[in-house]
């Protein structure tokens, strides 16, 4: 994989994740789909099982750093390190193992392993933090609130996939993803 | 044999300590992973231009509803109405405190001279990525004064919340409707001091409901009028300004618009008692430039003091 290219292709992501959610939002709702999400299920669905688990842990960290979760009642927030990376890696191993299953280059597939994947990256995401919670971190989390809109969320990160794979399956050439057919007779990873 | 240079990733060791780092990042206490904001600074300041861009073009794509005024000249007046109602309120709330304050005086306590408010513009970056966050990340930090705890509004006099935190050229904002933002004391304006219907009010604690308004009981003390004068009983109705008088906040935010009532409901546990919705003149979560309320007052009027009639 082209790590230049994934850079700036990550950087426009994360500007695209933090600039537009808020228009993407359901009415009053909190739930919006996540850009960076569909980066990582379109690496894990088309790049080398490494690179696609060391994309996840990136693009995944690169959100971590750019969210500070409150402190209940009061002021101050906490950015923490390792939900979404490690979220986003499960995800990206469900989506490897997931990929042989279907067809690799199709807009709907990608939009199901989305789905998918974001959701599992939720609920690690959830017992993460909950899992600070319990050890006594006062964070502003309601896991049994936020589970459920983080689930329609999923739902609605597969939809966008399905529309961004017009942009970015052509961009696989740019960002040195072997195609299917080359990397059928070629080197297994 | 020549090593390829992706070889390193295939390193099932390095892999899994990686995941064993980040598990333990995940759940060690705060105060010991204190040092990842550090390395967020750069991040978020990297991430800021293009999501100003994309913020842009999504508020052109699909701009906030704009508030519902007939026509400029109109929007104008109204603009100059509120602001002069709002001073009035402010220098009736002002007496009162100054009264406070005389006692306190009396009794040998030290006085804070106040200080006038300084006014800074500050562009909304981006909204948090995250769900647990709801945090607006905004473009002023602390080189132009801002700390935690500064007073944040929009479109004039709405309030809109207080910085969270400052991490260099920019601040994180916690919304007043914000699920873990503390309960605001609240006058429910049920007169119109320029339509001559006096400036009567309702003390209110209004609590976040984590979709976008609050909500609370009305307090006991209904006819309470905030110059002191008496009035009849006074109940709260749908379209009432609802203005924040709580001493928890600094001086400068008092009697800044919390919202409109929505909805008036008896209260579940006292029937004589109403529940009111309140919800902001507009989406906290959407506006694109916000108005910080700086002063050199950075603690609250009565620091902890218990307030509001409805406590």
């Amino acid at each position: 994989m082209n790590w230049i290219v994934f850079g700036l292709i990550s950087w426009i992501f994360l500007g695209l994740e933090l600039g537009l959610r808020d228009v993407l939002q359901l009415g009053p709702t909190p739930i919006a789909p996540s850009f960076m999400f569909v980066l990582v299920a379109f690496i894990a669905v088309s790049a080398t099982p490494s690179a696609s688990v060391w994309a996840a842990i990136v693009l995944g960290l690169l959100v971590d750093l750019t969210n500070a979760t409150p402190y209940r009642e009061a002021a101050g927030a906490i950015t923490i390190v390792g939900p979404h990376a490690l979220g986003y890696l499960l995800a990206a191993q469900l989506i490897l193992a997931a990929r042989a299953m279907m067809i690799r280059r199709h807009p709907i597939s990608l939009a199901i392993l989305t789905a998918l994947g974001a959701a599992v990256a939720h609920i690690v995401v959830v017992f993460l933090l909950s899992m600070r919670l319990v050890l006594g971190e006062p964070i502003a989390v309601e896991a049994s609130a936020q589970i459920g809109q983080r689930l329609l969320s999923s739902l609605y990160t597969g939809g966008l996939a399905a529309l961004l794979s017009i942009v970015l399956f052509p961009l696989s050439g740019a960002l040195g993803l072997h195609s299917v057919q080359a990397r059928r007779f070629g080197r297994r990873d | 044999m020549s090593r390829s240079p992706s070889q390193p990733l295939h390193h099932p060791r390095l892999l899994l300590a990686a995941v064993l780092v980040l598990v333990l990042l995940a759940v060690v206490p705060g105060r010991w992973t204190a040092w990842a904001g550090w390395f967020g600074r750069p991040v978020a300041v990297l991430a800021a231009p293009p999501a100003t861009l994309f913020r842009l073009l999504g508020s052109w794509l699909a701009p906030p509803k704009p508030p519902a005024l007939r026509n400029d000249e109109r929007a104008l007046l109204e603009e100059h109405r509120k602001a002069a109602e709002t001073q009035y309120l402010q220098l009736l709330e002002e007496n009162d405190r100054l009264k406070a304050q005389i006692k306190v005086l009396q009794r040998g306590l030290e006085l804070n001279p106040d200080l006038p408010v300084k006014q800074l513009t500050a562009r909304v970056v981006a909204t948090a990525s995250d769900l647990a966050s709801g945090l607006l990340r905004i473009r002023a930090g602390e080189s132009q004064g801002v700390t935690a705890g500064s007073v944040v509004t929009a479109d004039g006099l709405q309030l809109v919340g207080r910085v969270d935190s400052v991490a260099g050229p920019l601040a994180f904002v916690r919304p007043i409707t914000h699920k873990a933002s503390p309960e605001v004391t609240v006058r429910v304006m049920t007169g119109d001091f320029f339509q001559g219907t006096g400036a009567e009010s309702l003390i209110a604690l209004l609590k976040p409901q984590g979709d976008g308004s609050l909500k609370g009981e009305v307090g006991t003390d209904a006819g309470a009028a905030l110059g002191g004068a008496s009035a009849p009983r006074l109940e709260p109705k749908p379209g009432q300004t609802v203005r924040l008088a709580d001493r928890t906040w600094p001086g400068a935010a008092q009697m800044l618009i919390v919202g409109t009532v929505t909805r008036v409901d008896p209260s579940p546990t006292q029937p004589l008692r109403k529940v009111i919705t309140v919800e902001p003149t507009l989406r906290l979560d959407r506006v694109s430039e916000v108005v910080l309320r700086l002063t050199d007052e950075s603690m609250p009027i009565i620091p902890a003091a218990p307030t509001g009639g409805a406590r």
